[in-house]
């Protein structure tokens, strides 16, 4: 959907086994319980395999809710849950950057001040670290001390990669925001893909879940809500290998994944997620960036960059790699049944 | 307040596999729970009008009495019927509403039927499978308590219906008043915008006097004004502003044409028109259609737990509790709570149960 979003890292793998290392994984919930296996991707074939998962869900959703918080920010919400006992807090970033993915934002300022609305209800400070805009990363460091002896109650990491089409996971989240003695809320799902960049589930999301877990049915995280399509089984998770990556450029407060693709050509526009899709244009043009101004348009599809046939967001994002901030290029499009050619002068990726 | 959602909507046109359908209409999934619903099955029924599924309901007498989910009920003009497990299919008339739970009492002249008994919701633990129950052999739609039993606080305790026309506009907490201390109006606390109040011209601090003419004194007349609307209809307003009264008229709004977050509720299906301002909910991630509501849900013991009484969301259905249920059923059946225009507010009546007090200061939407 987003240019950054299909940046491929390619030290993921090792940040997964460095990133492990650094955080210990505290006990698993129901290790000691002879039911559903986690990673088993079926579905329950009579009613004791239905109440082995259900003891395992509600195992997860009792252990896991008081580590489920809400992110209240300026007049946002979103969620979040707590990771580290010195109540440090996974989110997505675009609960804590105020804006858009990427590309619309503006200076983002680690270290603002915001609450942390706690499982029951009760209010803390906190304050904004860092941010990956690329992969919708984000963390928030709770600055009260914890419930016990200062220490705040924490979920494991677990790891995506380890997960399998149609395992079975549970999301965590406050939909529509907080609300009075609703405590998280509980959806229980199944995953449909999963790529180095997102896990995509059935566990149904919406507005203020985004920065919520997904645990497996071992409680542990594995993936932060990011966003959503149009059908129930399109709901998004940032998987948690992306924090682990960024882990201390965003405890340090840093905006990552962006050095990259600072100075870049930038062109604007948002494509579709995936990019063997055609190059259409699916959200409004800021009449600001150099596709404003050049006149390219929600709905738009561009099928020539420069002349050169382009049949995916792929090769579109080859041929812009090739060029400069300042070129001109002309763009061939499709807009309905009318094809024409616009100039445009690329501008640079702040 | 209103409060900004962090949620990105994204188009993902690629990935549309009717394979992976909605998990909670699965049939794989529907298939071992055909056990846990059917002692339950045969006290479940199917209410249609003019042929036509509107919504589901549940016997609660031997002799014919079955509770169903009111505002459904007005979905089509004509005969209501009621269809049983077996096939079989009789005219019902409607004996009692309750505006707060939106029950409604059925009567069918059937003999022998085989009524439930509701359980407490309040036994089961978030995470616990559930299942609304059909009158076929599979349920129409499971999921998990998402959810312990709650009351709805704010907004969600008002009872509102959305698929009503809507102005666009929060209202003041306190009613504006002349020198006696008689309410006047409702006072605009907050134009939304691009709402049908906007497009018209209202501002902050106007005190609405009239809808097409109707006085209007006080939010809750406003709102009771427009709950016959519909998105579309043009509305005659009468207002205050710096003490000079003038007229207006505006064009109604669907909440979804207003509201981000409410086009985000959206996207997954048709919702409930009335899905707030219940007494007690029971949260669940079951997706169902609207049609679906009104039928009984039970737990994977066969327990009961209430009605399935709204498709509220994109991740949320609501179940009224049993327990909020149970001292309903005499008082329904009795004649006490007769049918009425949804109009009228029955918060008149003694014997139901009344909002907590003071829950609600502005409103959402009007």
């Amino acid at each position: 959907m987003v240019h950054s979003l299909r940046k491929r890292f390619l030290q993921v793998w090792l940040g997964i086994v460095a990133g492990t290392m650094l955080f210990p994984l505290t006990s698993s919930v129901g290790a000691d319980t002879p039911s559903w296996p986690i990673d088993r991707v079926d579905f329950p074939n009579d009613v004791a395999e239905l109440r082995a998962l259900q003891t395992r869900v509600q195992q997860v959703v009792e252990k896991c809710t008081p580590l489920t918080v809400c992110v209240l920010i300026d007049f946002g919400a979103g969620s979040g849950v707590i990771v580290r006992e010195d109540g440090l807090v996974l989110t997505a970033a675009h609960v804590i950057s105020g804006e858009g993915p990427m590309g619309r934002l503006g200076p983002y300022k680690a270290g603002r001040k915001c609450k942390v609305m706690l499982w029951d209800g009760r209010l803390v400070n906190a304050k904004t670290l860092g941010i990956n805009p690329s992969t919708d990363a984000g963390m928030v460091q709770i600055t009260d001390p914890g419930p016990i002896d200062g220490k705040w109650p924490v979920a494991p990491l677990g790891k995506s990669q380890q997960l399998r089409r149609g395992q079975w996971v549970v999301a965590l989240g406050h939909p529509g925001g907080p609300k009075d003695k609703r405590p998280p809320v509980a959806r229980l799902g199944r995953v449909e893909n999963l790529t180095n960049d997102l896990i995509r589930t059935n566990c149904a999301l919406v507005g203020g879940d985004s920065g919520g877990p997904l645990f497996d049915l071992e409680g542990r995280v594995v993936g932060i809500h990011s966003r959503i399509g149009f059908t129930l089984n399109q709901n998004i998770h940032i998987p948690i290998e992306k924090f682990l990556t960024d882990w201390q450029r965003l405890e340090g407060g840093e905006v990552a994944g962006r050095a990259n693709q600072r100075g870049q050509p930038f062109l604007g526009v948002v494509f579709p997620e995936d990019d063997e899709d055609d190059a259409w244009i699916t959200e409004d043009v800021d009449p600001s960036t150099p596709a404003g101004k050049a006149g390219l348009k929600a709905g738009d599809t561009i099928v020539k960059f420069n002349g050169k046939t382009v049949k995916s967001v792929k090769q579109f994002r080859e041929l812009m790699a090739q060029h400069r901030p300042g070129d001109e290029v002309q763009l061939t499009i499709r807009r309905g049944v009318t094809i024409m050619t616009l100039r445009v002068t690329l501008g640079r990726r702040q | 307040m209103m409060v900004r959602l962090a949620m990105i909507v994204a188009v993902i046109a690629a990935w549309s596999s009717p394979a992976w359908a909605q998990l909670s209409n699965n049939s794989r999934l529907l298939t071992p729970f055909r056990s846990v619903v059917e002692p339950v099955r045969d006290s479940t029924v199917r209410i249609r009008i003019n042929n036509q599924d509107v919504a589901l309901g549940a016997i609660v007498s031997a002799d014919g009495y079955i509770l169903t989910k009111a505002s459904e009920l007005m979905r089509g003009k004509g005969e209501i019927t009621v269809r049983f497990s077996d096939g079989t299919e009789y005219p019902a008339q409607v004996v009692g509403t309750h505006r707060e739970t939106d029950l409604a009492m059925l009567r069918v002249h059937v003999r022998d039927l085989k009524p439930l008994q509701f359980g407490d919701s309040r036994r089961v633990k978030p995470g616990a499978w559930v299942a609304a129950v059909d009158i076929r052999s599979e349920p129409v739609a499971v999921g998990i308590v998402s959810a312990a039993t709650r009351q709805p606080t704010k907004s969600d305790a008002q009872i509102d219906n959305f698929n009503r026309g809507h102005l666009g506009i929060l209202m003041t907490s306190d009613d504006p008043t002349d020198e006696t201390g008689q309410v006047i109006g409702a006072k605009i606390m907050q134009v939304v915008r691009d709402s049908a109040a906007a497009k018209a011209g209202l501002k902050e601090g106007d005190i609405i006097i009239a809808v097409n003419g109707k006085r209007t004194p006080g939010r809750q007349a406003l709102r009771d004004a427009l709950e016959n609307s519909r998105p579309g209809d043009k509305v005659t307003i009468t207002y205050l502003r710096n003490g000079k009264e003038a007229t207006v008229e505006a064009t109604l709004k669907s909440p979804s044409e207003i509201d981000r977050s409410e086009i985000q509720n959206r996207l997954g299906g048709e919702l409930s028109g009335r899905r707030t301002g219940f007494p007690m909910i029971l949260q669940t991630d079951m997706f169902l259609r609207p049609s679906d509501c009104g039928g009984p849900v039970v737990d994977l013991d066969g327990n009961v737990l209430g009605l399935c009484i709204a498709r509220a969301g994109r991740v949320e259905t609501h179940v009224l509790p049993g327990e909020i249920i149970t001292p309903l059923i005499p008082l329904l059946k009795s004649g006490k709570f007769l049918p009425q225009d949804a109009s009228k507010d029955a918060s008149g009546t003694p014997m139901a149960p009344q909002p907590r007090k003071g829950i609600e200061t502005k409103g959402p939407r009007q």
